[in-house]
């Protein structure tokens, strides 16, 4: 196997609080090759963004975070002064962030916000930005996308708006895309056309994309491997065809279950019952176990460790499929 | 129960941007005559392209900007000819959760506070019975009460998608327009999230004109569904009627696209799709707004638009000069 593009091992982070430092990401492990597409999928408030947040250097002050290994394409980011590391993004490494309104600003026309993005980051004449600033807005579906250029993020729909930054953060050919629920604002044949451009963007430049989403549909369409989160913690990561088959982390399975589409119009849908533990009331012992069908005595004192399983990675003493 | 709640009547919006050359302002039409009701209790999904003009028509309906054009009544109310009061009144009776939570909660207030905003300025409940209620809507939306002390930009996506619902129920209202409301939900909270505004809408009757593009969700919530292309309304009628035998080629495209959460059927299905640009508002086709990509467009579609018209014995509209 060659070394992988981007590689984090035990990634932590932590907010300060009055109740000492809260754990929002804790131990988390990724790896993902040239020309991969990596699914990270997990409840609400699980610390799938921050995590990336961690990753691109873009924390508050608030936050203090640790790693293990932090490699991206053979440079270790640990050891980077936080200036050369800060170049790096946006052009290497660029990130479509959850909500528009971070990452679009909204005194300038959004044509100026990609232009400015391109000057920072190529060589490219100011002529040859407003071209390709044309075509980025047209690839990611944007009629009259000349006319667009000149729109303010207000004038536009919250999908357009979406779609500008996607445009934004493919504008400078990055390896590794992290893309954080970029289509929620798509209706699905404009996601389907934005999918297959970041697909195309895979196979053709062997961009590798990181694409965190709760699209169970998305995810079964586009992702190769998926790593599924909970509370902080990785719980499950494998192939995604095997995950969708037969989970083994009773989340993964009570998650695929409460899909609304298998379950019937107007019925009750099965929600998993209890909520997430904020981060400041995590339980002891494995942290699904409040919730979970297949909770035996161990897993109230004991932290399940992440192991290998199968071809994945699993943190949990009775995955389903065994019978103990 | 035949009296609507909400009334629209050829409601229209335009806005005027700048475009072309040397800046030439242009008229971009957003919304067309749409004209539609809302029964006590049901609900009624509005689905479409991105850019159609969703968006607009909610803000129209929540009195956050008036029409150019067309009449609307909540309530038996008139809106163009209420008085103040009656106006003040209707404000808390309709409530909207918006597309963008990131932009429509106060950076600057903690989530408590903003939860007990609507309650301070409407009601006359005490300080002990303020926090409450807070608590307890915060745990309907399956959120830690503990997280009350936090600015927003403390939470994660789905965590502030969710107070933004919290806030328009704090009040009680008798129509809720909710846009987008579960698009940054995992399954699971998404699952609690509709079970609760289904329980609502059985308890109190509460209305719904629930904007998605996520059709398992449509189809778990809605009663009825409108589709809009291009500002106009395509077809309406019955959720289950609709999802089942689509009439409007454009909802049939909508159907046959969604995504489906099965790696296996889901790589086969990836070629279908839609072919040719979306049309823009600002230079719209001659006669049917989808006809340069519909496989029935004959010549009466590229000069004539068609408008609703009953098509069957059931409440269905649709505007197609094909359908039957
Ligand atoms: N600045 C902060 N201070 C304190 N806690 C924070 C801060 N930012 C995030 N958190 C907490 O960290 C946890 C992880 O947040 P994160 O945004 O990574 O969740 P997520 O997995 O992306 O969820 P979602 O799917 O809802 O976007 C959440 O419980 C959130 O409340
Ligand atoms: N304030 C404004 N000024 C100019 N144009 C606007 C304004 N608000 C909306 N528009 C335009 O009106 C059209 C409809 O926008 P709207 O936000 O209603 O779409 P939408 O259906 O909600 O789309 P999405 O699903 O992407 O959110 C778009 O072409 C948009 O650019
Ligand atoms: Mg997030
Ligand atoms: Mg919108």
């Amino acid at each position: 196997m060659s070394t992988p593009l981007l590689e984090i091992e035990d990634l932590c982070v932590g907010f300060a609080s009055e109740r000492g430092t809260l754990r929002a990401v804790d131990g988390v492990c990724l790896h993902v090759e040239k020309g991969e597409i990596l699914s990270i999928v997990g409840e609400s408030g699980s610390g799938k963004s921050v995590a990336m947040l961690a990753l691109m250097g873009l924390l508050g002050a608030e936050a203090t975070w640790s790693a293990k290994t932090m490699r991206f394409d053979g440079i270790d980011l640990l050891a980077l002064p936080p200036q050369a590391r800060r170049r790096m993004l946006g052009k290497e490494i660029s990130m479509i962030f959850q909500e528009p309104s971070a990452s679009l600003n909204p005194c300038f026309p959004v044509g100026y916000q990609i232009e400015e993005m391109l000057a920072a980051h190529t060589q490219l004449s100011s002529t040859e930005r407003r071209e390709r600033a044309e075509e980025l807005l047209r690839q990611a579906g944007i009629p009259d996308a000349r006319q667009r250029l000149k729109a303010f993020p207000h004038q536009l729909s919250g999908g357009m708006n979406q779609r500008v930054m996607i445009a934004m953060a493919i504008a400078c050919s990055p390896k590794l895309l992290i893309a954080d629920e970029p289509t929620t604002a798509l209706d699905v044949t404009i996601q389907a056309q934005i999918l297959n451009l970041l697909r195309a963007l895979v196979d053709e430049t062997g961009m590798a994309l990181l694409l965190i989403t709760h699209d169970m549909g998305v995810v079964a369409e586009t992702a190769e491997r998926v790593s599924v989160m909970y509370a902080g913690h990785q719980v499950e990561s494998r192939k995604v065809e095997a995950l969708f088959d037969a989970p083994r982390h009773p989340y993964t399975k009570a998650l695929l279950e409460a899909l609304p589409d298998r379950a019937p119009a107007h019925g009750h849908l099965p929600a998993i019952p209890g909520t997430v533990p904020g981060i400041d009331n995590r339980p002891n012992g494995c942290l699904f176990h409040p919730r979970c069908s297949r909770m035996q005595e161990d897993c109230r004192a004991l932290e399940p460790p992440l192991l290998e399983d199968g071809d994945g990675l699993l943190r949990c003493f009775h995955p389903c499929g065994t019978e103990s | 129960m035949s009296t609507p709640v909400l009334e629209a009547k050829g409601l229209r919006q335009t806005y005027v941007v700048q475009g072309g050359l040397f800046g030439k302002r242009k008229r971009l039409h957003a919304l067309r005559e749409a004209s539609f009701t809302l029964e006590a209790g049901s609900s009624l999904a509005i689905v479409g392209e991105s850019g159609c003009g969703k968006t607009t028509l909610a803000r129209i309906l929540t009195m956050i900007e008036p029409p150019a054009d067309g009449s609307l009544c909540i309530r038996g109310i008139d809106i163009a000819t209420s008085t103040s009061s009656q106006l003040r009144e209707l404000r808390t009776q309709i409530q909207m959760v918006f597309q963008d939570p990131k932009n429509s909660l106060n950076p600057r207030r903690r989530v408590g506070a903003i939860l007990e905003e609507p309650l301070v300025i409407n009601t006359k409940l005490s300080k002990a019975e303020r926090a409450e209620k807070i608590a307890s809507m915060l745990e309907q939306v399956g959120m830690d009460a503990g997280l009350a002390d936090r600015f927003p930009h403390m939470l994660s996506g789905g965590q502030r998608q969710r107070v933004a619902i919290a806030r328009a129920l704090m009040l009680n209202p008798a129509i809720l327009v909710a846009d987008e409301p579960v698009s940054a939900l995992d399954i699971s909270v998404q699952a609690q999230i509709l079970n609760l505004l289904a329980e609502l809408q059985q308890r109190f009757q509460l209305s719904m004109l629930f904007i998605s593009h996520d059709l398992s969700v449509v189809k778990h919530i809605a009663d009825e569904i409108l589709v809009m292309y291009l500002g106009r309304i395509v077809e309406t009628g019955k959720a289950a009627d609709i999802l089942a035998r689509p009439k409007h080629p454009y909802t049939g495209v909508l159907i046959a696209s969604t995504p489906v959460a099965d790696p296996a059927r889901a790589r086969e299905k990836r070629e279908a799709g839609l072919a040719g640009e979306p049309p823009s508002p600002l230079s719209p086709p001659p006669g049917c707004s989808f006809h340069r990509r519909c496989p029935l467009a004959s010549e009466r579609c590229r000069g004539e638009i068609p408008r609703l018209r009953r098509v069957d014995a059931s409440s269905r509209l649709v505007a197609c000069h094909h359908a039957d």
